[in-house]
């Protein structure tokens, strides 16, 4: 007998702790709702744990019951709550005659008040909120690591956007970037000042657009159209000059060997870009050290625009890229290249590479 | 050339890692309140993005909204004020800086409202980035405000609104609008302002009385499909607009349609437009 009682006593003795532990879990879970409840859901005077019915609660007809009434099963009320009913997990029936002065709230199952009277809010909800901000948002002081990670999000999200737009520059554009940056090497000092002349008369020059087309019936109904075409021929311009200058400083950074032009090309243009945004992405790292940041970014925001005044100015005086090309007849120079001189009959079409290369250079 | 892959990717695994945001956490949240009179309310729906649906019900109710949500970036709001008779549903941003979640996974997210047929309601709608179905034939509407984000927005009176509405205001941004049965509205004046998108107004419906409409739009089309018996007056300003004014008259400063002596119920139309095109149909009701 005693040898049939032992696996059955230890058993119980491994069930009841897990028991007892189930039992203050669900304490504590019941806490917990109470607490979104009281948080989430704006229900007022609700019970402690220990006063939540477990199962089913009836408030019968003629009697009035005072303060929240929660339960974990279904409610049914047929007399009068003053206060607010809550059921978590089940129903709540407000019956004819059943009056409830507060909210009717059902987390998991659904109210039945069609007959009842609800002077608050029937609210039935899948699972009870588990956020425990009040509905109405207040602003909250970000904290430095939230600051740090929004503004590194900001910068690495920016930094992405603008290597997608330098590779789509160097795959549609390769030729004119070419160019701007070889006017940023020989014409340095010159591309610098002519890109600040260009940044000062952006505005005058939009304005003087503008007037010279309001000369005109037809040049009125073209002026939107023109605000935008020479606002995306500014961004156009910038956007290549920036993007040339990046080119430059990589190219001086990038130690690339045994790597095709176009490896090459994306490489500095990726690395030229890098080195700008690191910059950024420091003084975004300190924002937790205001003074530093603000050095930094100081930093960043003039290296940035010298850069985009420099690449500016290049891509003024290249013609965005198309200066020599369009100087050295209609068709581009590589094209140009593959021309005879002269049809001779007889002769095979042979390549000029001398004229053509110091015409490219 | 894979050296120079691999440091572009590189490069872009933090790019790739800062933009993996965080799971929704959805969930969904039903509301409503138990009608006690009739006595007039005013309703203020916000909401940013996913679908909207809003219509009337004959059942006992203030109020009726169903959410489906996430919960870690809005929070529900259902704010009434008994002595001023007025309500607040709809959604708010959890973050103070940003607006409601927009984005693809946004427009899982849904809105449904129900609203009484019997109170009189001054209504106020706010869509960000919504797809909106208004259906508001068969209430009592005083005056709707209605403004769209970016929004595909069709609003509808299949039956006649049962008050007399002073005004119907429409801010629609760079959206696609469409208004049905506006001859149901009940309404002396509409307003429809635009920036960028597609209007199109339908006239159609139990007309009792005459109206007014008043439209700006930016760029972009507009149409307007009025019944055959009814008088129409245009007043169009325009900078590079077409304007079809085919079966119109042009009498000092306006276009008038054929019938407009004749006509029981007239429609005075003000539109203005800078780029796109205005375009009237005539129809049978």
């Amino acid at each position: 007998m005693r040898a049939h009682l032992r696996p059955l006593l230890a058993l119980l003795a491994t069930l009841i702790p897990s028991a007892l532990w189930g039992q203050t879990g669900g304490a504590r879970d019941l806490n917990g709702a109470l607490e979104r409840l009281a948080k989430g859901e704006q229900i007022a005077g609700l019970p402690t744990a220990d006063s939540v019915t477990k199962g089913t609660l009836t408030v019968p007809a003629g009697t009035t019951r005072t303060g929240t009434a929660v339960a974990q099963g279904a409610i049914v009320v047929l007399g009068t709550v003053e206060g607010s009913v809550v059921s978590l997990g089940s129903d709540v029936t407000v019956r004819p005659g059943g009056h409830v002065t507060g909210d009717v709230l059902s987390v998991g199952g659904r109210v039945l008040a069609d007959s009842g009277r609800v002077d608050g809010e029937i609210r039935t909800m899948s699972t009870l909120p588990a956020l425990l901000d009040a509905p109405a948002p207040v602003a909250r002081a970000a904290t430095p690591v939230e600051r740090t990670i929004a503004a590194t999000k900001v910068v690495m999200g920016s930094f992405g956007v603008l290597l997608v737009v330098a590779i789509g520059v160097l795959l549609f554009a390769g030729p004119n970037l070419r160019e701007v940056v070889e006017t940023v090497e020989i014409k340095f000092a010159r591309a610098f000042w002519v890109g600040l002349a260009g940044q000062l008369l952006i505005l005058p020059g939009l304005v003087v657009l503008c007037i010279a087309l309001a000369l005109t019936l037809i040049g009125i109904l073209l002026i939107p159209f023109a605000i935008v075409a020479y606002a995306v021929a500014i961004a156009g311009l910038v956007t290549l000059g920036f993007f040339a200058v990046a080119q430059l400083i990589g190219s001086a950074v990038w130690r690339g060997r045994d790597v095709t032009e176009r490896a090459r090309a994306v490489g500095t243009l990726v690395v030229g870009v890098a080195i700008f945004f690191a910059l950024w992405l420091l003084a975004s790292l300190l924002v937790w050290a205001p003074l530093a940041a603000t050095v930094i970014r100081a930093a960043a925001v003039a290296a940035s625009w010298a850069a985009v005044t420099l690449g500016l100015g290049a891509a003024i005086l290249s013609r965005a890229g198309t200066h020599r090309r369009l100087a050295s007849g209609s068709r581009p120079v590589e094209l140009a290249a593959w021309q005879t001189p002269t049809p001779v009959t007889g002769v095979v079409a042979a390549r000029r590479p001398v004229a053509a290369a110091k015409e490219a250079r | 050339m894979r050296a120079g892959a691999l440091l572009v990717l590189a490069l872009c695994a933090p790019l790739l890692a800062a933009s993996a945001q965080d799971d929704p956490q959805w969930r969904s949240l039903d509301v409503s309140r138990q009608l006690r009179d009739s006595v007039p309310q005013r309703i203020k729906v916000q909401y940013g993005a996913g679908r909207v649906d809003v219509r009337s019900t004959d059942a006992a109710l203030l109020y009726g909204m169903h959410l489906r949500y996430d919960e870690l970036r809005a929070i529900p709001v259902h704010r009434y004020d008994a002595e001023q008779h007025s309500a607040v549903l709809g959604l708010e941003s959890r973050s103070a800086t940003s607006r409601v979640a927009s984005g693809p996974r946004a427009q899982s997210g849904e809105l449904r409202l129900l609203l009484p047929r019997a109170v009189p309601l001054d209504l106020d709608l706010e869509f960000g980035g919504a797809e909106a179905m208004l259906e508001l034939g068969g209430l009592s509407l005083q005056s709707v405000h209605l403004e769209c984000g970016a929004t595909d927005a069709t609003l509808g009176f299949t039956s006649p609104n049962r008050a007399h509405m002073r005004e119907l205001n429409v801010d629609v941004g760079a959206a696609s609008f469409t208004a049905l049965h506006l001859g149901n509205a009940n309404a002396d004046q509409i307003r429809i302002r635009g920036g960028m998108g597609e209007v199109d107004l339908d006239f159609s419906g139990n007309w009792q009385r005459d109206l007014t409409v008043l439209t700006r739009i930016g760029i972009g089309k507009m149409t307007l499909r009025v019944p055959d018996d009814v008088g129409v007056r245009l007043e169009i300003q325009r900078v590079a607009a077409g304007f079809d004014h085919e079966g119109m008259v042009k009498r000092d400063d306006a276009w008038y349609s054929t019938n407009w002596d004749t006509a029981s119920r007239k429609l005075r139309i003000r539109a203005e437009t800078v780029i796109g095109a205005l375009e009237i149909q005539r129809s049978t009701r």
